[in-house]
Protein backbone atom coordinates (compact mmCIF):
# COMPACT_ATOMS: atom_id res chain seq x y z
CA UNK A 1 0.00 0.00 0.00
CA UNK A 2 2.75 2.62 0.69
CA UNK A 3 3.26 3.33 -3.38
CA UNK A 4 -0.97 4.39 -3.05
CA UNK A 5 -0.28 6.65 0.09
CA UNK A 6 2.40 9.15 -1.17
CA UNK A 7 1.36 9.78 -4.32
CA UNK A 8 -0.39 13.56 -3.70
CA UNK A 9 2.65 15.43 -5.19
CA UNK A 10 0.30 18.01 -5.89
CA UNK A 11 -1.98 19.54 -2.57
CA UNK A 12 -3.68 21.68 -4.64
CA UNK A 13 -5.22 19.72 -6.98
CA UNK A 14 -9.13 18.44 -6.11
CA UNK A 15 -8.96 16.48 -9.34
CA UNK A 16 -10.37 12.72 -8.12
CA UNK A 17 -8.26 11.27 -9.98
CA UNK A 18 -5.39 11.92 -7.96
CA UNK A 19 -4.83 9.48 -4.98
CA UNK A 20 -6.00 5.85 -4.16
CA UNK A 21 -9.47 5.55 -5.14
CA UNK A 22 -11.58 2.56 -3.54
CA UNK A 23 -10.56 0.33 -6.16
CA UNK A 24 -6.91 0.75 -5.58
CA UNK A 25 -6.92 0.19 -1.42
CA UNK A 26 -6.12 -2.91 0.23
CA UNK A 27 -8.40 -6.09 0.80
CA UNK A 28 -7.96 -5.33 4.65
CA UNK A 29 -9.08 -2.12 4.51
CA UNK A 30 -12.34 -3.24 1.92
CA UNK A 31 -13.10 -5.56 4.76
CA UNK A 32 -12.68 -2.85 7.45
CA UNK A 33 -15.33 -0.48 5.72
CA UNK A 34 -17.55 -3.99 5.63
CA UNK A 35 -18.14 -4.31 8.64
CA UNK A 36 -20.33 -1.66 8.46
CA UNK A 37 -22.08 -3.12 5.33
CA UNK A 38 -24.68 -5.36 5.79
CA UNK A 39 -24.76 -9.36 4.33
CA UNK A 40 -27.08 -8.52 1.17
CA UNK A 41 -24.67 -5.28 0.41
CA UNK A 42 -21.40 -7.04 0.53
CA UNK A 43 -22.71 -9.82 -1.90
CA UNK A 44 -23.37 -7.13 -3.99
CA UNK A 45 -19.61 -5.63 -4.32
CA UNK A 46 -17.94 -8.57 -4.82
CA UNK A 47 -18.34 -8.20 -8.36
CA UNK A 48 -16.56 -4.67 -8.21
CA UNK A 49 -13.09 -5.78 -8.53
CA UNK A 50 -10.39 -8.55 -7.10
CA UNK A 51 -9.91 -6.80 -4.03
CA UNK A 52 -13.45 -6.38 -3.10
CA UNK A 53 -14.71 -10.00 -4.25
CA UNK A 54 -11.23 -11.31 -1.93
CA UNK A 55 -12.88 -9.33 1.28
CA UNK A 56 -16.22 -10.21 0.16
CA UNK A 57 -15.37 -13.83 0.52
CA UNK A 58 -13.45 -13.46 3.26
CA UNK A 59 -14.01 -15.30 6.97
CA UNK A 60 -12.83 -12.72 9.27
CA UNK A 61 -15.54 -10.87 7.83
CA UNK A 62 -18.53 -13.33 7.80
CA UNK A 63 -17.45 -14.60 11.33
CA UNK A 64 -18.43 -11.46 12.04
CA UNK A 65 -21.62 -11.35 10.72
CA UNK A 66 -22.60 -14.96 11.81
CA UNK A 67 -24.24 -14.89 15.36
CA UNK A 68 -21.82 -15.20 18.47
CA UNK A 69 -23.48 -18.57 18.69
CA UNK A 70 -24.03 -19.94 15.64
CA UNK A 71 -22.45 -23.17 16.54
CA UNK A 72 -25.36 -23.34 18.52
CA UNK A 73 -27.29 -23.67 15.63
CA UNK A 74 -25.47 -25.62 13.51
CA UNK A 75 -25.65 -28.51 16.00
CA UNK A 76 -29.12 -28.52 14.71
CA UNK A 77 -28.10 -30.26 11.55
CA UNK A 78 -26.38 -33.21 10.18
CA UNK A 79 -22.62 -32.27 9.99
CA UNK A 80 -22.24 -33.12 6.13
CA UNK A 81 -24.93 -29.44 5.75
CA UNK A 82 -21.74 -27.57 6.83
CA UNK A 83 -18.34 -29.11 7.38
CA UNK A 84 -15.83 -27.50 5.29
CA UNK A 85 -17.73 -24.47 4.73
CA UNK A 86 -16.64 -21.13 4.43
CA UNK A 87 -17.63 -18.07 6.73
CA UNK A 88 -19.91 -17.16 3.68
CA UNK A 89 -21.48 -20.09 3.22
CA UNK A 90 -22.61 -21.29 6.41
CA UNK A 91 -24.27 -17.68 7.13
CA UNK A 92 -26.41 -18.30 3.58
CA UNK A 93 -26.94 -22.04 4.82
CA UNK A 94 -28.08 -20.41 8.61
CA UNK A 95 -30.31 -17.85 6.83
CA UNK A 96 -32.71 -20.65 5.92
CA UNK A 97 -35.03 -21.92 8.24
CA UNK A 98 -33.31 -25.01 10.54
CA UNK A 99 -36.36 -27.29 12.09
CA UNK A 100 -36.27 -28.74 15.41
CA UNK A 101 -38.36 -30.30 17.70
CA UNK A 102 -40.26 -33.12 15.55
CA UNK A 103 -39.93 -30.00 13.29
CA UNK A 104 -42.57 -27.87 14.75
CA UNK A 105 -40.12 -25.07 15.66
CA UNK A 106 -37.31 -22.98 13.27
CA UNK A 107 -34.73 -21.06 13.92
CA UNK A 108 -32.84 -19.05 11.35
CA UNK A 109 -30.62 -16.34 10.94
CA UNK A 110 -31.93 -12.60 10.00
CA UNK A 111 -29.89 -12.00 6.27
CA UNK A 112 -29.40 -8.59 7.09
CA UNK A 113 -28.97 -8.21 10.56
CA UNK A 114 -27.37 -12.01 11.36
CA UNK A 115 -29.83 -12.16 14.36
CA UNK A 116 -31.39 -15.60 15.60
CA UNK A 117 -34.95 -15.44 14.84
CA UNK A 118 -37.47 -18.48 15.74
CA UNK A 119 -41.13 -20.01 14.68
CA UNK A 120 -42.83 -22.33 16.76
CA UNK A 121 -46.16 -23.86 14.95
CA UNK A 122 -49.53 -24.22 16.61
CA UNK A 123 -48.97 -27.75 16.27
CA UNK A 124 -45.56 -27.62 18.76
CA UNK A 125 -48.12 -26.34 21.50
CA UNK A 126 -50.59 -27.40 24.08
CA UNK A 127 -54.09 -26.73 22.53
CA UNK A 128 -57.11 -27.30 25.63
CA UNK A 129 -59.43 -29.86 23.50
CA UNK A 130 -57.14 -30.31 20.62
CA UNK A 131 -58.00 -33.70 20.49
CA UNK A 132 -61.81 -33.10 20.05
CA UNK A 133 -62.77 -32.24 16.66
CA UNK A 134 -65.85 -30.89 17.37
CA UNK A 135 -63.80 -27.60 18.87
CA UNK A 136 -60.13 -27.60 17.26
CA UNK A 137 -59.27 -28.53 13.64
CA UNK A 138 -56.06 -28.92 11.67
CA UNK A 139 -56.04 -27.15 8.14
CA UNK A 140 -53.31 -27.80 6.47
CA UNK A 141 -52.61 -24.41 4.17
CA UNK A 142 -49.54 -22.84 1.92
CA UNK A 143 -50.77 -19.95 4.30
CA UNK A 144 -48.44 -21.00 7.24
CA UNK A 145 -44.42 -21.61 7.08
CA UNK A 146 -45.75 -24.99 8.93
CA UNK A 147 -47.85 -25.64 6.26
CA UNK A 148 -50.86 -26.23 8.79
CA UNK A 149 -53.06 -24.13 11.34
CA UNK A 150 -55.24 -25.01 14.04
CA UNK A 151 -58.99 -23.51 13.63
CA UNK A 152 -61.23 -23.35 16.27
CA UNK A 153 -64.84 -24.02 15.69
CA UNK A 154 -66.33 -23.45 18.97
CA UNK A 155 -64.70 -23.18 22.52
CA UNK A 156 -65.63 -21.83 26.08
CA UNK A 157 -62.42 -22.51 27.61
CA UNK A 158 -59.71 -21.22 24.97
CA UNK A 159 -56.34 -21.48 25.98
CA UNK A 160 -52.88 -21.50 23.59
CA UNK A 161 -49.60 -22.35 25.71
CA UNK A 162 -45.94 -22.95 24.39
CA UNK A 163 -42.37 -22.98 25.41
CA UNK A 164 -39.01 -23.16 23.69
CA UNK A 165 -35.51 -23.33 25.58
CA UNK A 166 -32.72 -22.08 23.53
CA UNK A 167 -29.23 -21.08 23.71
CA UNK A 168 -30.31 -17.39 21.98
CA UNK A 169 -27.62 -14.74 21.59
CA UNK A 170 -27.65 -11.59 23.82
CA UNK A 171 -30.13 -9.19 22.50
CA UNK A 172 -33.76 -7.59 23.00
CA UNK A 173 -36.26 -10.36 21.72
CA UNK A 174 -40.08 -9.35 20.94
CA UNK A 175 -42.73 -12.34 20.82
CA UNK A 176 -46.11 -12.35 19.03
CA UNK A 177 -49.06 -14.78 17.99
CA UNK A 178 -49.93 -15.00 14.26
CA UNK A 179 -53.64 -15.34 14.35
CA UNK A 180 -56.44 -14.97 11.73
CA UNK A 181 -60.28 -14.50 12.67
CA UNK A 182 -62.08 -16.72 10.57
CA UNK A 183 -61.58 -19.48 8.68
CA UNK A 184 -60.13 -19.57 4.67
CA UNK A 185 -60.26 -21.17 1.49
CA UNK A 186 -59.02 -20.97 -1.95
CA UNK A 187 -62.12 -21.33 -4.54
CA UNK A 188 -60.97 -21.60 -8.16
CA UNK A 189 -57.49 -19.79 -7.75
CA UNK A 190 -59.43 -16.83 -5.11
CA UNK A 191 -59.28 -16.66 -1.25
CA UNK A 192 -62.43 -16.75 0.21
CA UNK A 193 -62.90 -16.33 4.00
CA UNK A 194 -65.68 -17.57 5.99
CA UNK A 195 -66.92 -16.27 9.76
CA UNK A 196 -69.86 -18.68 10.36
CA UNK A 197 -67.82 -19.56 13.10
CA UNK A 198 -66.28 -16.49 14.25
CA UNK A 199 -67.99 -14.96 17.64
CA UNK A 200 -67.30 -13.62 21.05
CA UNK A 201 -63.74 -12.26 20.39
CA UNK A 202 -65.54 -9.18 20.83
CA UNK A 203 -67.27 -9.59 24.03
CA UNK A 204 -63.93 -10.41 26.46
CA UNK A 205 -60.46 -9.38 25.77
CA UNK A 206 -57.72 -12.27 24.96
CA UNK A 207 -54.94 -12.39 27.31
CA UNK A 208 -51.62 -12.84 26.11
CA UNK A 209 -48.37 -13.41 28.54
CA UNK A 210 -44.72 -14.67 28.64
CA UNK A 211 -42.27 -15.53 31.40
CA UNK A 212 -38.61 -16.27 30.87
CA UNK A 213 -36.69 -18.82 33.26
CA UNK A 214 -34.96 -15.68 34.44
CA UNK A 215 -38.31 -14.08 35.65
CA UNK A 216 -38.91 -11.75 33.39
CA UNK A 217 -42.64 -11.41 32.65
CA UNK A 218 -45.24 -9.48 29.98
CA UNK A 219 -48.81 -9.11 29.44
CA UNK A 220 -51.19 -7.59 27.66
CA UNK A 221 -55.10 -8.02 26.37
CA UNK A 222 -56.25 -7.65 22.78
CA UNK A 223 -60.08 -7.36 21.53
CA UNK A 224 -59.52 -9.83 18.87
CA UNK A 225 -62.71 -8.47 17.41
CA UNK A 226 -64.77 -5.47 17.29
CA UNK A 227 -68.29 -6.18 15.64
CA UNK A 228 -70.07 -2.48 16.73
CA UNK A 229 -66.91 -0.58 15.14
CA UNK A 230 -66.71 -3.00 12.04
CA UNK A 231 -70.48 -2.99 10.71
CA UNK A 232 -69.68 0.46 10.08
CA UNK A 233 -65.93 0.87 9.03
CA UNK A 234 -66.05 -2.09 7.64
CA UNK A 235 -63.51 -5.60 8.47
CA UNK A 236 -60.37 -4.32 10.15
CA UNK A 237 -59.67 -7.45 12.24
CA UNK A 238 -61.72 -10.02 10.01
CA UNK A 239 -59.95 -12.13 6.81
CA UNK A 240 -56.61 -11.69 7.18
CA UNK A 241 -53.43 -12.97 9.87
CA UNK A 242 -52.44 -10.47 12.63
CA UNK A 243 -49.64 -10.37 14.67
CA UNK A 244 -50.41 -9.67 17.87
CA UNK A 245 -47.28 -8.33 19.77
CA UNK A 246 -47.13 -10.47 23.50
CA UNK A 247 -44.16 -8.48 24.87
CA UNK A 248 -40.62 -8.00 25.03
CA UNK A 249 -37.43 -9.82 27.26
CA UNK A 250 -34.03 -9.55 27.00
CA UNK A 251 -31.24 -12.28 27.00
CA UNK A 252 -27.89 -11.08 28.68
CA UNK A 253 -26.00 -13.58 27.83
CA UNK A 254 -25.40 -14.77 31.64
CA UNK A 255 -27.55 -17.82 31.65
CA UNK A 256 -26.54 -21.10 29.41
CA UNK A 257 -29.78 -20.68 27.82
CA UNK A 258 -33.44 -19.42 28.12
CA UNK A 259 -36.60 -20.62 28.37
CA UNK A 260 -39.50 -18.70 27.57
CA UNK A 261 -43.11 -19.52 27.89
CA UNK A 262 -46.29 -17.79 26.28
CA UNK A 263 -49.63 -18.31 26.85
CA UNK A 264 -52.81 -16.77 25.00
CA UNK A 265 -56.17 -17.15 26.97
CA UNK A 266 -59.90 -16.24 26.99
CA UNK A 267 -61.41 -18.44 29.72
CA UNK A 268 -64.37 -16.48 31.09
CA UNK A 269 -66.80 -19.87 30.63
CA UNK A 270 -70.06 -17.84 30.42
CA UNK A 271 -69.56 -17.09 26.78
CA UNK A 272 -68.25 -19.58 23.63
CA UNK A 273 -66.25 -18.28 20.96
CA UNK A 274 -64.80 -19.94 17.81
CA UNK A 275 -64.08 -18.88 14.40
CA UNK A 276 -60.10 -18.44 14.81
CA UNK A 277 -56.82 -19.91 12.95
CA UNK A 278 -54.02 -20.17 14.86
CA UNK A 279 -50.36 -20.24 13.05
CA UNK A 280 -47.95 -19.68 15.64
CA UNK A 281 -45.55 -17.69 17.50
CA UNK A 282 -42.98 -15.86 16.47
CA UNK A 283 -39.53 -14.57 18.57
CA UNK A 284 -37.76 -11.52 17.03
CA UNK A 285 -34.53 -9.93 17.36
CA UNK A 286 -35.32 -6.01 18.07
CA UNK A 287 -32.79 -4.87 19.18
CA UNK A 288 -28.44 -5.34 20.92
CA UNK A 289 -27.91 -5.47 24.48
CA UNK A 290 -26.82 -1.77 23.96
CA UNK A 291 -30.16 -0.54 22.85
CA UNK A 292 -32.02 -1.62 25.89
CA UNK A 293 -32.37 0.95 28.53
CA UNK A 294 -36.16 1.01 30.24
CA UNK A 295 -38.38 -1.99 29.64
CA UNK A 296 -40.95 -1.60 27.37
CA UNK A 297 -44.52 -3.52 27.70
CA UNK A 298 -46.74 -3.73 25.16
CA UNK A 299 -49.25 -1.66 24.33
CA UNK A 300 -53.08 -2.38 24.42
CA UNK A 301 -55.02 -2.21 21.37
CA UNK B 1 6.34 20.94 33.18
CA UNK B 2 6.74 20.35 29.42
CA UNK B 3 4.78 17.51 27.73
CA UNK B 4 7.27 15.14 25.73
CA UNK B 5 7.45 15.93 22.57
CA UNK B 6 8.28 13.84 19.21
CA UNK B 7 8.65 14.56 15.62
CA UNK B 8 7.01 12.78 12.41
CA UNK B 9 8.19 12.82 9.38
CA UNK B 10 6.03 13.30 6.25
CA UNK B 11 6.92 12.02 2.22
CA UNK B 12 7.93 14.58 1.39
CA UNK B 13 10.19 15.13 4.15
CA UNK B 14 8.35 17.64 6.27
CA UNK B 15 8.63 17.35 9.85
CA UNK B 16 5.38 17.70 12.24
CA UNK B 17 6.22 18.40 16.09
CA UNK B 18 3.51 16.53 18.39
CA UNK B 19 2.99 15.55 21.98
CA UNK B 20 3.79 12.26 22.41
CA UNK B 21 0.06 11.41 23.71
CA UNK B 22 -0.99 12.75 21.06
CA UNK B 23 0.88 10.55 18.76
CA UNK B 24 0.42 7.78 20.75
CA UNK B 25 -3.22 6.55 19.69
CA UNK B 26 -1.77 5.27 16.91
CA UNK B 27 -0.94 1.47 18.16
CA UNK B 28 1.90 1.52 15.67
CA UNK B 29 3.99 5.12 16.43
CA UNK B 30 3.35 4.26 20.62
CA UNK B 31 4.92 1.12 19.52
CA UNK B 32 7.80 2.89 17.46
CA UNK B 33 7.79 5.48 20.38
CA UNK B 34 9.25 2.83 22.91
CA UNK B 35 11.37 1.15 20.89
CA UNK B 36 13.15 4.03 19.24
CA UNK B 37 12.96 7.25 22.06
CA UNK B 38 14.31 10.90 20.46
CA UNK B 39 14.40 9.62 17.05
CA UNK B 40 12.53 11.25 14.42
CA UNK B 41 9.76 9.16 12.82
CA UNK B 42 9.81 8.92 9.21
CA UNK B 43 6.42 7.98 7.97
CA UNK B 44 7.37 7.74 4.29
CA UNK B 45 3.87 6.93 2.64
CA UNK B 46 1.89 9.48 4.33
CA UNK B 47 1.69 12.58 2.69
CA UNK B 48 1.83 15.96 4.87
CA UNK B 49 -1.52 16.73 3.68
CA UNK B 50 -2.72 13.61 5.61
CA UNK B 51 -0.67 13.33 8.50
CA UNK B 52 -1.59 16.75 9.23
CA UNK B 53 -5.39 15.44 9.07
CA UNK B 54 -4.69 12.71 11.50
CA UNK B 55 -2.92 14.66 13.77
CA UNK B 56 -5.60 16.80 14.06
CA UNK B 57 -7.96 13.74 14.17
CA UNK B 58 -5.58 12.80 17.13
CA UNK B 59 -5.29 16.11 18.78
CA UNK B 60 -8.99 16.46 19.43
CA UNK B 61 -9.03 12.77 20.39
CA UNK B 62 -6.41 13.19 23.19
CA UNK B 63 -8.21 16.58 24.73
CA UNK B 64 -11.72 14.96 25.01
CA UNK B 65 -10.03 11.71 26.47
CA UNK B 66 -8.12 14.06 28.98
CA UNK B 67 -11.34 15.32 29.86
CA UNK B 68 -10.40 14.20 33.69
CA UNK B 69 -13.10 12.47 35.41
CA UNK B 70 -15.27 14.75 33.62
CA UNK B 71 -16.75 11.97 31.23
CA UNK B 72 -20.32 13.48 30.50
CA UNK B 73 -22.38 12.13 27.97
CA UNK B 74 -22.66 15.02 26.11
CA UNK B 75 -18.60 15.36 25.55
CA UNK B 76 -18.71 11.87 23.98
CA UNK B 77 -21.55 13.37 22.07
CA UNK B 78 -19.84 16.22 20.89
CA UNK B 79 -16.98 14.31 19.98
CA UNK B 80 -19.03 12.18 17.55
CA UNK B 81 -20.42 15.02 16.17
CA UNK B 82 -16.89 16.74 15.94
CA UNK B 83 -15.81 13.19 14.04
CA UNK B 84 -19.05 12.98 11.84
CA UNK B 85 -18.38 16.81 10.72
CA UNK B 86 -14.11 15.94 10.55
CA UNK B 87 -15.12 13.27 7.71
CA UNK B 88 -17.82 14.80 6.01
CA UNK B 89 -15.69 17.74 4.92
CA UNK B 90 -13.15 15.17 3.55
CA UNK B 91 -13.59 14.93 -0.46
CA UNK B 92 -13.02 10.99 -1.56
CA UNK B 93 -9.55 10.62 -2.21
CA UNK B 94 -8.96 11.69 0.66
CA UNK B 95 -10.80 10.01 2.68
CA UNK B 96 -9.22 6.50 1.40
CA UNK B 97 -6.07 8.13 1.84
CA UNK B 98 -7.27 9.11 5.49
CA UNK B 99 -8.90 5.42 5.80
CA UNK B 100 -5.23 3.78 4.62
CA UNK B 101 -3.18 5.78 7.06
CA UNK B 102 -5.63 4.83 9.85
CA UNK B 103 -5.39 1.49 8.72
CA UNK B 104 -1.27 1.93 8.42
CA UNK B 105 -1.01 3.33 12.00
CA UNK B 106 -3.48 1.37 13.37
CA UNK B 107 -5.95 3.90 15.09
CA UNK B 108 -8.85 1.79 15.49
CA UNK B 109 -11.05 5.18 16.50
CA UNK B 110 -10.34 6.73 13.42
CA UNK B 111 -10.65 3.75 11.11
CA UNK B 112 -13.97 3.24 12.28
CA UNK B 113 -15.14 6.56 11.46
CA UNK B 114 -13.59 6.28 7.99
CA UNK B 115 -15.23 3.14 7.07
CA UNK B 116 -18.43 4.39 8.30
CA UNK B 117 -17.80 6.82 6.25
CA UNK B 118 -17.17 4.81 3.31
CA UNK B 119 -19.55 2.43 4.25
CA UNK B 120 -22.51 5.38 4.04
CA UNK B 121 -22.05 6.70 0.90
CA UNK B 122 -21.59 2.74 -0.96
CA UNK B 123 -24.99 2.05 0.91
CA UNK B 124 -26.15 5.37 -0.59
CA UNK B 125 -25.50 3.83 -4.22
CA UNK B 126 -28.43 3.01 -6.36
CA UNK B 127 -26.25 0.54 -8.70
CA UNK B 128 -22.65 -1.01 -9.00
CA UNK B 129 -22.45 1.49 -12.07
CA UNK B 130 -23.04 4.47 -9.32
CA UNK B 131 -20.49 3.02 -6.90
CA UNK B 132 -17.93 3.12 -9.79
CA UNK B 133 -18.11 6.18 -10.70
CA UNK B 134 -18.18 7.20 -7.36
CA UNK B 135 -15.24 5.51 -5.99
CA UNK B 136 -13.53 5.29 -9.25
CA UNK B 137 -12.96 1.58 -9.32
CA UNK B 138 -11.89 -0.35 -12.35
CA UNK B 139 -13.17 -3.73 -12.95
CA UNK B 140 -10.12 -6.30 -13.47
CA UNK B 141 -11.95 -9.41 -13.83
CA UNK B 142 -12.13 -11.67 -16.96
CA UNK B 143 -15.10 -12.51 -18.64
CA UNK B 144 -14.71 -16.09 -17.09
CA UNK B 145 -14.43 -14.67 -13.25
CA UNK B 146 -17.52 -12.41 -14.33
CA UNK B 147 -20.22 -15.23 -14.94
CA UNK B 148 -17.97 -17.26 -11.65
CA UNK B 149 -18.82 -14.03 -9.59
CA UNK B 150 -22.21 -14.13 -10.67
CA UNK B 151 -23.03 -17.94 -9.97
CA UNK B 152 -21.00 -17.34 -6.72
CA UNK B 153 -22.89 -14.90 -5.43
CA UNK B 154 -26.66 -14.94 -6.68
CA UNK B 155 -27.89 -17.49 -3.85
CA UNK B 156 -30.42 -15.60 -1.79
CA UNK B 157 -28.32 -13.90 1.25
Amino acid sequence: MGSSLSNLDDEETNDSSMGPSLGDIPESCIAAVFMYLTPPEICNLAGLNRSFRGAASSDSVWEKKLPPNYQDLLDLLPPERYLGLSKKDIFAVLSRPIPFDDDNKELWIDRVTGRVCMAVSARGMAITGIEDRRYWNWIPTDESRFHVVAYLQQIWWFEVDGTVTFHLPPGIYSLSFRIHLGGFAKKSGRRVCNYEHTHGWDLKPVRFSLSTSDGQEASCEYYLDDVKREESHGHHKRGYWIDYKVGEFVVTGSEPSTEIKWSMKQIDCTHSKGGLCVDSVFINPIGDLKDYRTKSFCEID
Amino acid sequence: MSKKMIVLKSSEGVSFVVEEAVARQSKIISFLVEEFPDRELPLTNMTSEILRKTIEYCKKHVVEDDGGGDSSSSSSGDLKEWDVKFVAEIDQPRLMDLLMAANYLDIPSLLDVTCQKVADTIAACNDEKEIRATFNIENDFTEEEVEAIRMENQYPI
